[in-house]
């Protein structure tokens, strides 16, 4: 079954190229930056385009990301996560990443923030499909920041799926990462209505009343 | 002393009032999001509406306002495995998500099915999860499957629009070798259950089939997956959800129709149906006999069980709110849908689009846990079969409302004759629950679960009706639904109103309610202050 998929994916992908940059109102990916095999797909790769701000590639480098719920096990709250919160990588850099999914279900490396120009959608991401790997490259940006990585299958990040990449010195760190934030991933409980958000702010400010007050009141006793 | 608390405190009071009063106007836009244009049909494709073929496959017309992507029915009718990779791109799906092969019979359509669905989590209040309205400015969290895709679920992308409520209506022919394969991508454990669908207690391999977390199977953790196999001999309209916690699972959207169509050659199936709704490449058992075919799936929501995805995210905090704290027994549903929309929503893809002297089937099925009576307006239809079991011929009653309980299916035949009997002839009618409450959103009229039997030249180009009472374009605003319009506002705008007193929405009433719990606050706090003063100095 797996051969045969592997079979007609390749005649696919043969044909696809020739399916020139064909976006649909924004809604679909073009398709000569997306390479695809039986076990995921790579989009945004990028290996001869310098992102604005390159005037050379600077150097190559090399990592191994690996995802899935057992690196979750120090995060309670958590259901699945990368197994390391940063990568690092100078600017204008050939960064080739492999992507290894412990999981059944896929899991996605997407990187964020990246210039448009050399990106479609600012994003570079590697998909793998079920356990196993795939491998992807592309330039990091000139300029020096953090840039957000995360899983975009729905949900994913929100239950632990993001972590950073440090391009330079970068621009501090992000929050909610797990293993980086020392709170818990997202904050538990949102103050939606008015009513909670209206008490909140009468408590808050009431408390801080009766502070000063006290205060005020002590010092005067003090002084009298 | 306490005379200058108490001072103190009627400053306080004060204060606190002002500030929380002015609290919610800065929150006032942000609960329900930006307002919706008052527009029935925004009209974003409406190329998808017509009849055509693509990669081989026949799309029905269908003339409403959002109809299916026709390139999403032609890659689940002809296999994602056997259209165009840049087709299948369009559609968002996994080149996995429907693989056909095998023509086992030799009778011109493959007969191994293999479905993967994804468990995916609605408007559940970050950043992540798909945003679904189903009706303006009403979007509870639902969890609900989802055929697999691939890449981004980015907002408005083909992805996102296949994660939606309910989960695809499935289509199988009977014999079909079926292999279902559930990808757990949620962060609950799952199952599903084949409810009413000829299925094999265990598997080939011994696994248990069932889906039943006591009697069948452990349930799949988050990132695991698993197939379940049937081979499905009896034809009918059935049922598939997940059976962990059905209490909650069910009700929080896990359920789907599923439909085994009788055996025909040339038979090649529209294995998953978005949201239910009108087939777009019908069997060869229905086109023999019908002009067109639609899934009507009903549900109901409880918003309280709705909330608790929207306001925790860690997953054991959202196990214990759903199965510990929110009780099943106390359930009073205030959202009713059919199709995953509410009304007016439903207006934009739940018509029921006919042509004089035509035959329709309808599929029915309750998958809320209360009974409705959907009432036809102008049409007493057929009923044919329930729970899959056709009636015999002299039990095939005609009625103008059926009854189903929870978990029911029904298949009806629409006749469209104009002999003051089937139909009364051409028009706009309603169809509807008759239990009132079912047909309003949270107690706002209209609402709920009201559709339309649309005969065609009463339909716009825009797919909306062309009705004659009182202008529909007011009902597609949250402000509506949040009962900030005057019920009779557009036919007596200057009578049945209770006039506003001048600042009356500056402090609202949940505002005041906030202001005066902190003034007690503080009140009690004062008191107490005092009391311990008074103690420390005895």
């Amino acid at each position: 079954m797996r051969v045969t998929m592997i079979a007609v994916f390749g005649v696919l992908l043969a044909v696809a190229p020739t399916a020139a940059h064909e976006t649909d109102g924004g809604a679909t990916m073009p398709m000569d930056r997306m390479r695809m095999s039986a076990s995921g797909m790579v989009m945004n790769e990028n290996t001869d385009l310098r992102p604005p701000g390159c005037s050379a590639i600077r150097g190559e480098r090399e990592v191994t990301v690996e995802a899935g719920k057992r690196f979750a096990e120090g995060f309670p709250s958590a259901t699945w996560t990368f197994d390391q919160p940063t990568i690092q990588a100078p600017p204008c850099t050939k960064l080739t990443v492999t992507f290894v999914n412990h999981d059944d279900v896929r899991h996605q490396f997407m990187v964020h923030g990246l210039p448009v120009l050399a990106y479609a959608m600012g994003m570079f991401s590697i998909e793998v499909d079920g356990p196993g790997e795939m491998t992807g490259t592309f330039l990091t940006p000139s300029e020096e920041r953090t840039y957000r990585v995360h899983c975009g299958v729905p949900g994913h990040e929100n239950h632990g799926m993001k972590m950073q990449l440090v391009v330079g010195s970068g621009s501090g760190n992000l929050p909610h990462i797990p293993g980086l934030s020392t709170a818990s991933i997202w904050p538990e409980v949102r103050l939606n209505t008015s009513f909670l958000a209206a008490g909140g702010v009468g408590v808050l400010l009431g408390s801080l009343l009766l502070v000063l007050g006290t205060l005020v009141r002590r010092r005067r006793a003090k002084r009298s | 002393m306490i005379r200058s608390d108490l001072r103190f405190g009627a400053v306080l009071a004060l204060a606190i009032v002002v500030v929380t009063g002015l609290a919610p106007i800065g929150s006032a836009n942000g609960e329900h999001g930006p307002a919706n244009p008052a527009q029935p049909c925004p009209d974003p494709h409406p190329e998808w509406r017509a009849a055509q073929t693509i990669a081989e496959v026949e799309i029905e017309e269908d003339p409403s306002c959002q109809p299916d992507d026709p390139r999403v029915v032609a890659a689940a009718t002809k296999g994602t495995n056997n259209v165009p990779m840049r087709l299948l791109m369009q559609t968002g799906l996994a080149r996995d998500a429907v693989v056909k092969t095998d023509d086992q019979d030799g009778d011109g359509d493959p007969d191994v099915i293999h479905i993967t669905l994804e468990v995916v989590g609605l408007n559940e209040g970050r950043d992540g999860s798909p945003h679904y309205e189903i009706a303006p400015g009403i979007s509870p969290a639902f969890w609900t499957f989802a055929p697999k895709t691939q890449g981004m679920a980015t907002e408005g992308g083909a992805a996102a629009e296949l994660m939606r409520v309910p989960a695809p209506t499935i289509r199988v022919e009977q014999g079909d070798e079926v292999r279902l394969t559930l990808a757990n991508t949620h962060y609950l454990p799952h199952t599903i259950h084949f409810h009413g669908v000829d299925h094999p207690f265990v598997d080939a391999q011994g696994d248990g089939n069932d889906g039943v977390p006591q009697t069948s199977e452990r349930p799949l953790m988050p990132g695991e997956q698993r197939t379940y196999d049937l081979t499905p001999r009896a034809a009918g309209t059935m049922f598939y959800h997940c059976h962990v916690q059905p209490d909650a699972h069910v009700l929080m959207g896990l359920q789907g129709m599923f439909v085994v169509e009788a055996n025909r050659p040339n038979n090649t199936l529209q294995t998953l149906n978005l949201g239910a709704g009108k087939v777009r490449h019908r069997s060869q058992a229905s086109r023999e006999r019908f002009d067109g075919e639609f899934d009507l799936q009903y549900q109901d929501i409880d918003h309280e069980l709705h909330e608790i995805p929207k306001n925790h995210n860690d997953p054991r905090v959202v196990a214990q709110q759903t199965n510990r704290v929110y009780d099943d027994t106390q359930r009073v549903p205030d959202y009713f849908m059919l199709n995953g929309r509410s009304f007016p929503y439903t207006l934009r893809e739940s018509l029921i689009v006919v042509e004089p002297d035509g035959r329709y089937r309808l599929r029915m099925l309750n998958g809320g846990s209360r009974t409705f009576s959907i009432h036809t307006h102008g049409h007493k239809f057929q009923i044919h079969s329930f729970d899959g079991a056709e009636l015999s011929d002299g039990a095939k009653y005609h009625r103008d409302v059926i009854g189903l309980t929870a978990a029911q299916r029904a298949d009806l035949v629409l006749s469209t004759t104009d002999d003051g009997f089937n139909s009364y002839g051409p028009g706009v009618w309603l169809f509807h629950d008759h239990r009132e409450a079912g047909i309003t959103n949270a107690g706002i009229s209209p609402g709920g679960t009201i559709s339309m039997i649309v005969y065609r030249e009463y339909l716009q180009e825009n797919g909306i009706p062309s009705t004659q009472g009182t202008p529909l374009d007011r009902l597609f605003t949250a402000d509506y639904y949040d009962g900030d319009v005057s019920v009779w506002s557009e036919i007596a705008p200057d009578e049945l109103i209770v006039p506003t007193p001048d600042g009356g929405s500056f402090l609202s009433g949940s505002a005041l309610a906030g202001g005066v719990i902190g003034l007690v606050g503080v009140l009690l706090g004062a008191l107490v202050s005092t009391g311990m003063r008074r103690m420390r100095r005895r």
